[in-house]
């Protein structure tokens, strides 16, 4: 046991609490946490930025607003729904079309008037939110994802998890859902990690619950060696989240659009660590290389600029 | 700086809660294992009497703390009487008992104490300490005839011309009224002057020969503990002032020290009665022992009973039984948020809400194991079903929550009556299972089997449900329950472990099974 911690230890792999101590503890003071819990805030924070976010059709704040939802989206057929301040992909809903009695989610259940309406009080009670504190309901633009990640997605929404230290992006994965995860890119829910080469966008390898993985399971087709598109756009975006949030330590969720290309989908002040396992790379040594070229690196474009000196090695296997 | 800070603060916690351990354990004799030497007795006193007036008054001396006997667990039982207790000014405790326009003359009053006897004596014995009130003797002899005077100061003549030091005094004395051959003067002062005396007032005598020298004594009336039985006759030694102290001794012999279940149970001088009766008679006051053992926690109170250091009143032992019992209950909490410490930050189990497992464990105390872990998977479950069949019906959080924690109260009272009739109730009590906790539980259970399905959500339950396994067994280290109640500053110690642990950065258990991949061959 003990040799597992010290080579683990000598690749660099964060685990959670020294990622609660080191990093988020001292790099993300509290105060700036609403801006990216909030997901309004965050989309807020982006607009003025002249970053791109999907669009924000409706935002139901109280109860009585649940009634007129049928009004609040009547231009859309199609949109996502989402608790400003869920954690972890929590309480989504992907609607697909209006039915005659309901909507028709991604996937193919439908849900009735009623069944959303009280999917949506819920929301607002704080189901699923941090601390259970009351929450607003987004309806935002559904992404109509870019076609380069089709063969290796089930449903949903592949999209691209970048973490930002000081600035620097310093690692980056590619999220598939899989029929397991139902759609959703969330890893603990059995949605697939690929590791991304951080300075050409490449993806490497893949997991699937903390596993190795080859194959997407559901398409069969490999996953790795797949170049994403705006690779340099998604640096530049992720480089920018962090330094508008003032989060020295932080997750930047990137969905690809077909016709608009990278859009932020969230932020996360609190980024999981499974990235570490899809690039099988610990995330201490990059930090590391950041930390020592740090007072080197002022202006936005040498943090980006920086990603070049990582090398696209991973951890050598002992 | 924030590590230099850290390193003084938990030194300095550290160092205060050795200290105050150090000092107690050794300066002022805690005890550092539960004093399982103890011996223990019940003793029970009962007053007959007979009312023969409207307002009836009886008084009953009492025994207390002191030496190396503790008195706990006190019990009256008067009936109609209303009871008061006093001290009398010798430092005798008296009950006071009263009552008007009694139903039935013909009563018994009854007194019932445990008596623990510990191995060294842990306070001085006898109250009072200012020993002058105990020479005058003049008031005593007022009233006997001057033949019986001039007898009485002849024999006390005698036995100081024989006598160099007052030990000898003392043992003269003594031997004089006791040994077999009847003096003169005794002869003389002597009701049947072919008898001794019975010890009740040998011991009397001997305490006016001794105030007779200016010596302070006093007569003292107590139980052979090792005689247990329902009518023990009260055994009789003598008190005198010596260095300071009282020092008891034997009045068949003259040799200082009694033996040692010698358990005083009041003093006077001149034959003092144990009790009196007004406005009626007394009938008989018999004694009874009955050697009885008795929980750890009596024999601590007993220990504290008899202390009187004002330092060791500060201890918890002086709390009332009650009070105690949750403190008791209270200090085990850090021990359990320690354990869960470990399994969160160091093993890294994942559990519904931070200390649920702790406050789930609290309850199995009431509740036993295995009782409590049936209770909490029946609850959980029959709640999650009933959760689920609020969702369908569409109630709004708070409400739903509530309807729950409905549910839970419901299946715990339902719970109770269904084990008390089934008779193995008396064990169980369900009353304190934290059932707001529990609703808490089923709720966010329910939302984690919404969200990543039935395998998460049970693994996540399991897991509190051993959390709270694994604090409640330590919660019920006796060791440990006695040492932190006996000692709370050692909680200033967990403090800084708890501080520490708050700075561990390393890996979790689980967390090596989950990067393994990282470093082993694939």
């Amino acid at each position: 046991m003990w040799q597992i911690a010290k080579k683990l230890q000598q690749a660099g792999v964060v685990g959670l609490n020294s990622r609660n101590a080191k990093y988020i503890m001292p790099l993300n003071q509290r105060k700036f946490y609403p801006l990216v819990d909030d997901k309004r805030q965050t989309k807020e924070l982006a607009i003025k930025a002249g970053l791109d976010i999907p669009e924000l059709y409706a935002v139901i704040e109280y109860q009585w607003q649940i009634k007129n939802f049928q009004k609040l989206v009547k231009d859309h057929n199609t949109f996502v729904i989402k608790p400003a301040r869920g954690s972890q992909g929590d309480g989504i809903t992907v609607i697909d079309q209006r039915t005659d009695n309901g909507w028709r989610k991604v996937g193919g259940d439908t849900i009735s008037d009623n069944d959303l309406a009280y999917y949506l009080s819920n929301i607002l009670s704080g189901m699923y939110s941090l601390a259970s504190q009351p929450d607003v309901a987004l309806v935002e633009y559904r992404v109509n994802f870019d076609p380069v990640f089709e063969k290796i997605t089930y449903k949903g929404v592949p999209d691209i998890r970048v973490v930002v230290y000081h600035g620097v992006p310093a690692m980056a994965m590619l999220r598939l859902p899989t029929k397991e995860s139902d759609g959703k890119a969330n890893l603990h829910k059995g949605g697939i990690g690929a590791g991304v080469d951080i300075t050409t966008g490449i993806t490497t390898t893949a997991v699937q619950h903390d596993k190795v993985v080859e194959l997407h399971p559901d398409t069969n087709l490999p996953v790795a060696n797949l170049q994403i598109p705006n690779w340099d756009k998604i640096l530049y975006i992720s480089a920018l989240s962090a330094e508008l949030s003032n989060l020295g330590y932080l997750g930047v969720d990137i969905v690809l659009d077909k016709n608009l290309g990278p859009l932020i989908l969230e932020l996360n002040a609190r980024p999981g660590l499974a990235i570490q396992i899809a690039n099988r790379m610990g995330l201490a040594t990059r930090f590391h290389q950041i930390d020592l070229a740090l007072s080197g690196l002022k202006t936005l474009e040498e943090k980006i600029a920086f990603v070049n000196q990582f090398g696209s090695k991973s951890i050598q296997t002992v | 700086m924030k590590n230099r800070q850290l390193i003084i603060l938990v030194t300095s916690l550290i160092v205060i809660g050795v200290a105050l351990f150090v000092y107690k354990s050794t300066v002022l004799d805690f005890p550092l294992v539960p004093d399982s030497s103890s011996e223990s007795w019940r003793v029970e006193a009962k007053v007959g009497l007979e009312s023969t007036e409207p307002a009836t008054i009886a008084q009953l001396s009492l025994p207390q703390s002191e030496g190396n006997f503790g008195v706990v667990e006190e019990k009256f039982h008067s009936e109609d009487f209303g009871l008061t207790l006093s001290v009398n000014k010798q430092g005798g405790r008296l009950v006071t008992w009263s009552a008007n326009n009694l139903a039935e003359s013909r009563l018994n009053l009854y007194y019932q104490a445990d008596v623990f006897r510990f191995k060294r004596a842990e306070s001085p014995i006898g109250t009072a300490r200012d020993p002058s009130q105990f020479l005058e003797w003049e008031f005593l002899v007022d009233s006997i005839s001057d033949a019986r005077q001039a007898a009485l100061n002849s024999l006390q003549k005698k036995i100081d011309q024989r006598s160099a030091t007052t030990d000898i005094y003392i043992r003269q004395a003594v031997s004089e009224l006791t040994d077999e051959t009847i003096s003169e003067q005794e002869k003389l002062l002597l009701d049947d002057p072919t008898t001794k005396l019975p010890a009740a007032e040998r011991a009397d005598g001997i305490v006016l020969l001794l105030r007779m020298k200016g010596i302070p004594a006093r007569a003292v009336r107590g139980l052979d503990l090792r005689k247990s039985g329902r009518r023990i006759e009260p055994v009789h030694w003598i008190e005198v002032w010596q260095d300071d102290n009282w020092q008891p001794y034997e009045i068949d012999t003259g040799t200082a020290n009694i033996p040692d279940y010698y358990f005083a149970w009041w003093r006077g001088f001149p034959a003092v009665k144990v009790a009196k009766v007004d406005g009626g008679k007394l009938r008989n006051v018999t004694f009874s022992v009955r050697r009885i053992s008795n929980p750890q926690y009596l024999a601590s109170k007993a220990l504290s009973a008899i202390k009187q250091d004002p330092i060791y009143n500060l201890t918890l032992f002086e709390l009332p039984v009650d009070i105690q019992q949750v403190y008791r209950v209270l200090l085990m909490v850090p021990i359990g948020a320690l354990v869960l410490i470990i399994l969160r930050q160091f093993i890294g189990l994942r559990t519904f809400g931070t200390f649920t497992p702790v406050l789930v464990a609290l309850s199995f105390r009431e509740t036993n194991l295995l009782g409590g872990i049936i209770l909490f998977t029946v609850i959980v479950a029959v709640g999650l079903m009933f959760r689920s069949y609020f969702e369908k019906l569409k109630l709004l959080s708070v409400p739903r929550l509530s309807a729950v924690l409905l549910v839970v109260i419901m299946l715990m009272v339902l719970s109770s009556v269904l084990l008390e009739m089934i008779n193995v109730g008396s064990g169980v009590q369900v009353a304190l299972l934290p059932m707001v906790i529990l609703a808490m539980v089923i709720e966010r259970m329910s939302v984690v089997w919404e969200e990543y399905g039935a395998k998460d959500s049970i693994n996540r339950g399991l897991a509190s449900l051993l959390a709270a396994i694994l604090a409640y067994i330590v919660m019920s280290i006796s060791y440990i329950q006695f040492i932190v109640f006996a000692y709370p500053e050692l909680l200033l110690i967990v403090l800084a472990i708890t501080i520490l642990m708050g700075r561990y950065t390393g890996y979790r258990f689980l967390e090596l099974y989950r990067f393994r991949s990282l470093v082993q061959q694939e």
